[in-house]
């Protein structure tokens, strides 16, 4: 009897434990395709995470401007200022270019999936989602164009098959593309947002974004107009506090207690803990964008004129009586910063350091270094607007008042005089570059500037020098190769259909 | 005792590792860091606070000792046998601050409770005590490598020292003594292994053999970092705060792991006169859980209380679970006639969770057979042959090792942003899957032969097999344009490992010494057959450029370098040659301009070479016994490897760390240097990298011959021992890894071969003194 039993329980067993459904499991810490894509909170979510990619811009925007006259680090961009750069050298080939595509890619499948017909999500939450990712695409886009040329333009959610291969397309053609979703972004974008979601592109976003892009094709009467359009818009102004002397107001523009602003029209959002980035370290202990003596020195006289003219500058103060941006903008030894009186040989790279874009007060002891910054990346603010306003005008041919009036903020909140009236065209393609690199130094934009103007390859084809006077680097620009980024060896060994861009080699 | 194997062998005086930095700025072009004049003082100075010359692999290693205390009780009789053991390990790392403590039980039980049942159980737990620095070893031993002899260690005072001078790459001092002492972690890791069992005779001589098993392991750990200061001896005043992975801060991490087998075979065995049959059925599933929480929290008052309560701000909670599954039906049907010809073949029907439906399950057939030809009458008379056996299979077997869900395309949430401080949730597809993903198979044929001679005093074995894996699942490249993502994992590439391996061993005794010699050799060769015409690159080093390529034809993950032909003796060398950089000067590395289609270094000359997977690997033994002395030596070597150590030490002054003596001593510096083992001092990442190209200049034969193990003892005379009824009493000294032959210097090269990082918790070579007591 015994042994029947066994027999029974051992079959039992056998049979009890071979159902198929032991091998299914599912996944309890992520969605799958299958169930995403249907509720708003997850076209939000996927929105943001698009966004998200956008904080990825701290790993080169700012450090750009070490291609440029402003600023040198000693650790880092040396083969491309020194001009020795090739198709592997510079990581930033291969990661500026993976940043912005990832971005690309994560707006696309929100647009793929929006625009499915049997949606039930609220209309205007189903708007401005589009608006923002129409926007988003367009700022990727533009990062890449402006950096590599014309690059695949990919409107389609990622799909390996059918986009592994394809070529790169004109440069116009992906213009085209950005241009049309700004249109498309500033219909369906708000003018603003309160709350929590205070940050999101806006209807003023994709205007100066447009603004920016125009300019930056030297397509004048337009960006003219989209500055303009942006100035009658009467919604931002230049941030100015009550009180504050003019290097207050210019300093704590860029200070977390003034974050979004009416002077800021689109930043990139960080917060503590959990999205900082490395600034505070970056700018001030590891110098990694030292402001160089050439920018320190173009900074003018508190007179309006250049130290070399002024007659309230004085050699052995060399930081006294200048514009109040100066010392609002750069650490100098000698003055207070951080509750020290900066001894000379701190700043070992070039002499000086950034404040802009450090959380760090002049009048504060710090007892550690603030290692992770909330701080937003202005992306577009009014003030650059007014420049851009003024020279698309200037280079348009079309000088009048306005130009001048654009200036005159510029100048006054700056603390600074007037520009004079009645300029050549040349002399104040001069001024408003130079107000160019004094108002916006250390925000990532000189480089683009100097290589829209073509002067990069007369100021980048020089020797950089520290404050003592030691040479610290000799630069070299290629001007028939320079102008563009390579797409990097890593890049093309994926994708050999991409076409290399003139002058790199294999 | 327990030591490293291998330590860098770092420049220790500071003035001369000054001067090969001041002189790796101006090769690059730059500003100098010290100065002539700096340096000078240093060489001259006494005060060990402000001039230092540290070796902080001194101060970091350390010979370190262990205790094992092993006991074991075993007994019964044919009804009941039981066994009962208990292991306790005391052991310090050989890196400071670092020790383990582990306890360790075992039982087992088996009963015949009824004629036609015996059952069983065993019972192992585990318990194992770990003390590590706060940011993990290898961060420690990661900081340690790029720790400079001008950093002092402890001021005079009692406070740790903090640099002076400020580097490129070498912003921040992680002084690794400190964060090896200061705070640290915590961990208790408990395994617990528990099985029953149950053998049932059915009828018609079948049986029944279940067995339950519950495998549990829990790891809790608890880190604390605390807030130490660092003194710069010139500027007492204004000590900084030692950088760790996080601010001071107390984390409490979880892991729990339940893993159940259940397994049950049906087997039948019947002899027939010479004819030998015995058939086997079985099932069995297992299931895995996995799960993981961690708290961490900031905010303390002062490093004396540690606990998640006190602290205050910043915290921070995660955690996540999984399951997976595997299911197998599997049989055996073996059939053998006089002992002399043997088949057999199995069979496995394996499914598994990690696949799609319709993907899920793999069939694995194997066929095995034998001939023992020395057994047959012809050469049952042929002395000198004791036994002589001919034996071939062929065998399928699957590997479905892959994340889990690698099959569906899963949204990550972790893609989170801010709006005006404020978090909200993100997510994005981030990586691409294939669903249609099932089991690598491999596929084995193998021949082989044992051979015994002369009473088996030379024993012979040899096989010849040809290994094919196709469907091999790895994650393919995918362009950045396809929205940057993650490639998924598919069945991508085939490959084969065509091998022979050989084992001879001799035994025999000369009056009365007993020996025993041996040795065996395997050689293997390996290929990707199939890649779909593709080429798959695996990226390394700050170039970002490939460093390993896989393509059809070649060894999977060959090296795909740069071809190094010397460094350049004289300006008139470097204008002669394909044009490399505009900084090339004398002392740099010449690349060979492989595809002479231009005269230009580009990514057209690199070459496919190297071997990542051995050529063969070999091993001998001795052993020797004389009268209760017992000798036994076992030697294994790797020949033919090529190892690319890269960063740290590898490249001399990389990134603000520092070098070794034997860097020091072999860099180019002038023409009458000649070609030396390194090139002219540069600044590796943070320079003009032209020397530091993935190329073969830096790739280094990994082969060597290590005595792996080594032991003498020496067992008593039972009549001494007796009348203290001990029935057996060894005493030996044994080491391990106490000799290596190598030209590789850099680090142990017993070793990952992808592993180009030195940073990483060092191999070691041990000496024990043990004592053997049966009762």
């Amino acid at each position: 009897m015994k042994t029947k039993y066994l027999i029974l329980i051992a079959l039992a067993a056998i049979f009890s434990s071979c159902s198929e459904s032991f091998l299914d499991t599912v996944s309890t810490d992520t969605y799958n395709e299958e169930n995403f894509w249907k509720t708003e909170t997850q076209f939000l979510s996927a929105i943001n995470g698009s966004y998200a990619v956008t904080r990825e811009f701290s790993s080169y925007k700012l450090y750009l401007d070490n291609v440029s006259p402003n600023s040198y680090n000693m650790s880092g961009q040396v083969q491309l200022a020194e001009g020795t750069h090739d198709i592997s050298n510079e990581r930033w080939f291969t990661d500026v270019w993976n940043l912005n595509y990832r971005g690309i890619g994560r707006v696309n499948n929100v647009l793929a999936h929006i625009a499915q017909p049997d949606l039930v999500i609220s209309e205007s939450i189903k708007t401005r989602i589009t608006g923002e990712a129409y926007f988003l695409r367009a700022l990727f886009y533009f990062e890449l164009i402006n950096l590599y040329g014309g690059v695949p333009l990919i409107t389609d959610a990622p799909d390996f098959y059918t986009q592994k291969n394809l070529p790169r397309d004109s440069k116009d053609a992906v213009l085209t593309q950005i241009l049309k979703d700004l249109d498309e972004a500033q219909k369906l974008l708000p003018p603003s947002y309160s709350g929590g979601d205070i940050g999101r592109a806006t209807q003023g976003a994709a205007l100066a974004l447009k603004a920016r892009i125009l300019l930056y094709e030297s397509r004048w009467t337009e960006a003219a107009s989209a500055a303009k359009a942006i100035i009658d818009l009467n919604r931002y102004s230049l941030f100015k506090k009550a009180g504050n002397t003019p290097t207050q107001n210019y300093r704590q523009l860029f200070l977390p207690e003034n974050e979004n602003n009416q002077e800021v029209i689109f930043d990139i959002q960080y917060s503590a803990p959990d999205y900082t980035h490395g600034l505070n370290l970056n700018l001030d202990l590891q110098l990694n964008i030292a402001p160089l003596p050439d920018l320190v020195n173009s900074y003018l006289a508190s007179d309006g004129k250049p130290t070399s003219e002024s007659s309230v500058y004085d050699p052995a103060q060399p930081y006294e009586n200048r514009d109040p941006r100066l010392h609002a903008t750069i650490s100098v030894p000698g003055y207070l910063y951080k509750n020290t009186i900066i001894p000379e040989n701190k700043y070992y790279s070039t002499g000086y350091a950034y404040k802009k874009y450090t959380t760090y007060l002049d009048d504060v002891t710090y007892a550690t270094d603030v290692k992770n910054s909330p701080l937003n990346y202005i992306y577009l603010r009014y003030g650059d607007i007014l420049l851009m306003y003024a020279e698309a005008k200037n280079e348009a041919g079309n000088i009048d008042q306005s130009v001048y009036d654009a200036l005159h903020l510029i100048r006054d909140r700056a603390g600074m005089p007037d520009i004079p009236q009645g300029l050549s065209q040349g002399e104040l393609r001069n001024v408003i570059r130079l107000e160019r690199r004094i108002e916006l130094a250390n925000e990532g934009l000189y480089y683009n500037d100097i290589r829209r103007w073509r002067t990069a390859e007369t100021v980048m084809n020089t020797s950089v020098y520290k404050n003592n006077g030691d040479l610290i680097q000799t630069r070299s620009f290629n001007k028939d190769r320079d102008y563009l980024w390579p797409i990097s060896l890593a890049t093309r060994e994926q994708n050999p259909k991409l076409e290399q861009n003139p002058n790199y080699g294999k | 005792m327990d030591r490293a194997t291998y330590l860098p062998d770092v420049v220790d005086v500071s003035a001369d590792w000054m001067e090969t930095r001041d002189q790796a700025s101006i090769n690059e072009g730059q500003a100098v860091v010290f100065g002539p004049t700096v340096i000078e003082e240093w060489r001259n100075a006494t005060d060990p606070d402000v001039y230092p010359n540290t070796n902080w692999f001194d101060i970091m290693y350390r010979t370190a000792k262990t205790q094992r205390h092993n006991l074991s009780v075993s007994g019964g009789d044919e009804n009941l046998k039981y066994f009962l053991s208990a292991n306790y390990l005391n052991q310090e790392g050989v890196l400071v601050a670092t020790s383990a403590e582990k306890y360790a039980l075992n039982t087992s039980v088996s009963a015949q409770v009824l004629p036609v049942m015996n059952i069983g159980a065993n019972l192992l737990a585990n318990l194992w005590k770990r003390h590590e620095p706060a940011d993990g070893a290898d961060v420690v031993i990661g900081n340690l490598t790029r720790a400079l002899p001008i950093y002092p260690n402890k001021l005079k005072t009692g406070e740790y020292g903090d640099s002076r001078f400020i580097t490129p790459g070498h912003n921040v001092f992680r002084h690794p003594y400190a964060k090896a002492v200061e705070g640290g972690s915590d961990i208790n890791e408990t395994h617990i292994l528990a099985n029953i069992f149950a053998d049932v005779k059915l009828p018609f001589d079948i049986i029944y053999r279940v067995n339950l098993a519950v495998n549990k392991y829990e790891e809790t750990s608890n880190t604390f970092v605390p807030e130490i200061l660092l003194y710069d001896p010139t500027d007492m005043d204004h000590p900084k705060i030692l950088r760790f992975n996080s601010d001071r801060s107390s984390e409490r991490t979880n892991r729990d792991n339940l893993n159940t087998t259940f397994f049950q075979t049906l087997e039948w065995k019947k002899t027939f006169g010479q004819h030998n049959i015995n058939l086997l059925a079985g099932f069995s599933r297992e299931s895995f859980r996995t799960s993981h929480f961690n708290a961490y929290v900031e905010g303390f008052m002062g490093n004396e209380l540690t606990e998640l309560n006190n602290g205050t701000v910043n915290k921070n909670v995660g955690g996540t679970s999984s399951r997976s599954s595997l299911m197998s039906y599997f049989g055996r049907a073996g059939y053998s006639f006089a002992d002399r010809y043997l088949l057999e073949t199995n069979f496995r029907y394996d499914g598994s969770s990690r696949f799609a439906k319709g993907h899920k399950w793999g069939f694995f057939p194997s066929v095995s057979g034998a001939w023992k030809i020395g057994e047959e009458d012809f050469l049952k008379d042929v002395d000198i042959i004791h036994n002589l056996k001919i034996r071939a299979s062929y065998g399928s077997l699957g590997n479905q090792n892959i994340a889990l869900y690698s099959y569906s395309n899963s949204i990550n949430t972790e893609q989170g942003h801010s709006f005006n401080n404020t978090v909200v949730a993100g997510s994005a597809v981030t990586t691409l899957s294939d669903n249609k993903i099932s089991w690598e198979k491999t596929v084995i044929s193998d021949i082989g032969i044992d051979v015994g001679l002369w009473q088996n005093k030379l024993q012979l074995e040899a096989d010849v097999y040809w290994k094919k894996t196709t469907g091999i699942l790895a994650r393919i490249n995918v362009p950045a344009q396809v929205g940057d993502l993650n490639g998924p994992i598919t069945n991508l590439y085939d490959m084969s490992n065509r091998g022979l391996e050989i084992n001879v061993s001799h035994s025999n005794n000369i009056r009365e010494v007993v020996y025993r010699i041996g040795g065996g050799i395997a050689f293997v060769h390996n290929n990707v057959d199939f890649l779909n015409g593709d080429m798959q690159y695996i990226y390394r080093g700050d170039d970002g450029d490939a460093m390993y390529i896989i393509k059809e034809g070649y060894p999977v993950n060959s090296y795909y370098l740069y071809d190094a032909d010397g460094l350049f003796q004289t300006p008139d060398e470097v204008a002669a040659h394909a044009f490399q950089s505009a900084k090339t000067a004398p002392g740099d590395i010449r690349y060979r301009n492989v595809k002479d289609d231009d005269n230009v270094i580009d990514s057209n000359d690199r070459i496919i070479t190297g071997r990542t997977v051995p050529k063969f690997t070999y091993n001998f033994q001795l052993a020797l016994n004389y009268k209760g002395i017992d000798l036994s030596a076992l030697f294994q070597g790797v020949q033919s490897v090529d190892m690319y150590p890269q960063g740290n030490l590898a490249y001399p002054n990389y990134n603000g760390a520092g070098i070794t003596k034997d860097q020091l001593a072999n860099s180019w510096r002038s023409p009458a240097d000649g070609q030396t083992k390194y090139p002219r001092f540069g600044l590796p990442k943070r320079g003009s990298r032209q020397n530091y190209k993935n190329s073969t200049f830096w790739l280094r034969d990994g082969s060597y011959l290590r005595l792996k193990n080594v032991q003498l003892s020496y067992t008593l005379p039972a009549r001494w021992i007796s009348s203290v009824s001990v029935s057996n009493l060894k005493v030996f000294v044994n080491g391990q890894n106490l000799l290596t032959f190598s030209k590789f210097k850099e680090t142990d090269p017993e070793r990952g071969v992808m592993n180009e990082d030195f940073a990483e918790y060092n191999s070691i070579k041990t000496i024990t003194f043990g004592l053997d007591v049966t009762f």
